[in-house]
């Protein structure tokens, strides 16, 4: 026990005669502390400079990383922002093109003597076999079956089923719809019928009649559902046969039915 | 209980794609038949009845959502349903070619019915022409939506062929034993 202690003080008092002699010497300026200086500074320069750039490189990407988050936080609140504006620009865009829309039914509306009911189409026909889409009025509104249906710019086909608040609409391209039309130019009638998507036919035109491309179909009012004088499409190509009492023209529905978003439907005819 | 609601639930998310996203994809008109995809993919795996039985529901619910008969497609797809498990039963080779010929000739079945329904339904009222385009188109979009899906499954199935074989035999064993 005395030992330890003993040998606890020399030590100390070494330490102290060590560093007072070094003090002595530096501040003699010595040359042999010099040197060991330069040699200790040799050896652990590239030792220190690797440890101090490496302190640095992540001292710098900490900050970075917590400037980054600062950054990241700022561009979340950024994309935030554009995202709501691009939103609200869109919105604008969509009330606009709505309020043309709406603007070109009321013009219709005005122009024409029916009673109407706008409705929006809900859905589109699930299978390949038939062309019909779903609009959000029924029979709580007065739809019901064999009503036509129409946008500004012309026929759309006809309801075929109407539950209290929502209708089924078979589209003039439908294969089994059919309306019973005329040429506006040449008062030639017959019956335009659904061939495909994009278009219809018109069957049983007299072989005399003169069709040309370009030449407006509109209804003719005897099939008792469509009333006279809306617009149907207009003849994109004619069939004219060798034989047979009849010729047959190719017709382009004069709305777009592949992007109908509103349609009226006319509860009275004028 | 759980397993009528899941089958209630997958019919109505696919016929809900089917109206929406589906029909900005179509090609001339026409575009894939989900619910045709679904009861051959449901025949394959779970046989000949309960992929007549899905067959017919998911038909049903087409019906409801189309401007044809109600009915005309429950019967069709019951019917593809039931004709591809019993092909499944016939048929020895379980690759996935499998499940490509039998998208094709369901499909083609599958238009075929529907012409001989409209003709007697309908008489002339549709075209030769209207039946063969679709028909044709339809069973081109089929096929290339199953390839595409039996190849993704089949490249999957490669690479981690462990964790995707253990959940599409789960799956198998769960459809078959619940159905």
């Amino acid at each position: 026990m005395r030992g330890r202690r003993s040998s606890g003080i020399w030590s100390l008092i070494l330490l102290m005669v060590a560093s007072f002699g070094l003090l002595t010497l530096n501040l003699k300026k010595e040359k042999a502390i010099t040197t060991l200086e330069s040699f200790v500074l040799a050896v652990l320069s590239p030792v220190h400079g690797v440890i101090n750039n490496t302190t640095r490189k992540v001292g710098n990407a900490w900050a970075g990383y917590l400037d980054l988050v600062q950054v990241q936080k700022e561009n979340t609140k950024l994309r935030a922002e554009l995202s709501k504006l691009r939103e609200q620009v869109n919105t604008g865009v969509e009330l606009q093109q709505q309020n043309k829309r709406l603007l070109q039914f009321l013009d219709f509306k005005e122009k024409n003597q029916y009673e109407l009911v706008l409705a929006q189409v809900v859905g589109i026909d699930s299978s390949n076999w038939s062309r019909a889409i779903f609009i959000n009025r029924g029979s709580r509104d007065g739809i019901r079956a064999n009503l036509p249906v129409v946008t500004h710019e012309g026929v759309v086909g006809r309801v075929i089923e109407a539950s209290a608040d929502s209708a089924k609409v078979l589209l003039v391209t439908d294969p089994r719809s059919a309306v019973d039309a005329l040429i506006q130019s040449s008062r030639d009638t017959g019956i335009v019928v659904g061939d495909d998507e994009r278009h219809a036919r018109m069957k049983y035109l007299p072989l005399e009649a003169n069709l040309k491309t370009g030449d407006l179909v509109i209804s003719s009012g005897l099939g008792g559902i469509f009333p006279k004088g809306l617009v149907v499409g207009r003849v994109t190509g004619v069939m004219k046969q060798k034989f047979g009492l009849f010729q047959e023209a190719e017709i382009a529905p004069i709305a777009n039915l592949s992007r109908l978003e509103e349609v009226f439907v006319i509860v009275k005819g004028s | 209980m759980f397993f009528p609601i899941l089958f209630v639930f997958t019919a109505i998310i696919l016929l809900i794609i089917q109206t929406t996203i589906f029909p900005r994809l179509s090609l001339g008109g026409v575009r894939p038949d989900l619910a045709l995809l679904a009861t051959v993919g449901y025949s394959l795996v779970a046989g000949r009845q309960k992929g007549m039985s899905f067959g017919f529901f998911l038909g049903l619910l087409q019906d409801v959502l189309s401007g044809g008969l109600l009915g005309t497609n429950g019967f069709i797809k019951g019917f593809v349903g039931y004709v591809v498990g019993v092909f499944k039963q016939q048929v020895a080779d379980r690759s996935l070619f499998f499940p490509t010929l039998a998208i094709f000739f369901g499909s083609l079945l599958n238009g075929a019915l529907y012409f001989l329904i409209a003709r007697v339904l309908y008489a002339d009222k549709y075209s030769w022409w209207f039946f063969i385009r679709t028909t044709a188109l339809e069973t081109g979009y089929n096929l290339a939506l199953g390839v595409i899906v039996t190849g993704a499954i089949g490249i999957a199935s490669r690479r981690k062929s462990g964790l995707v074989n253990q959940l599409l035999k789960k799956m198998t064993v769960l459809i078959s034993n619940r159905a």
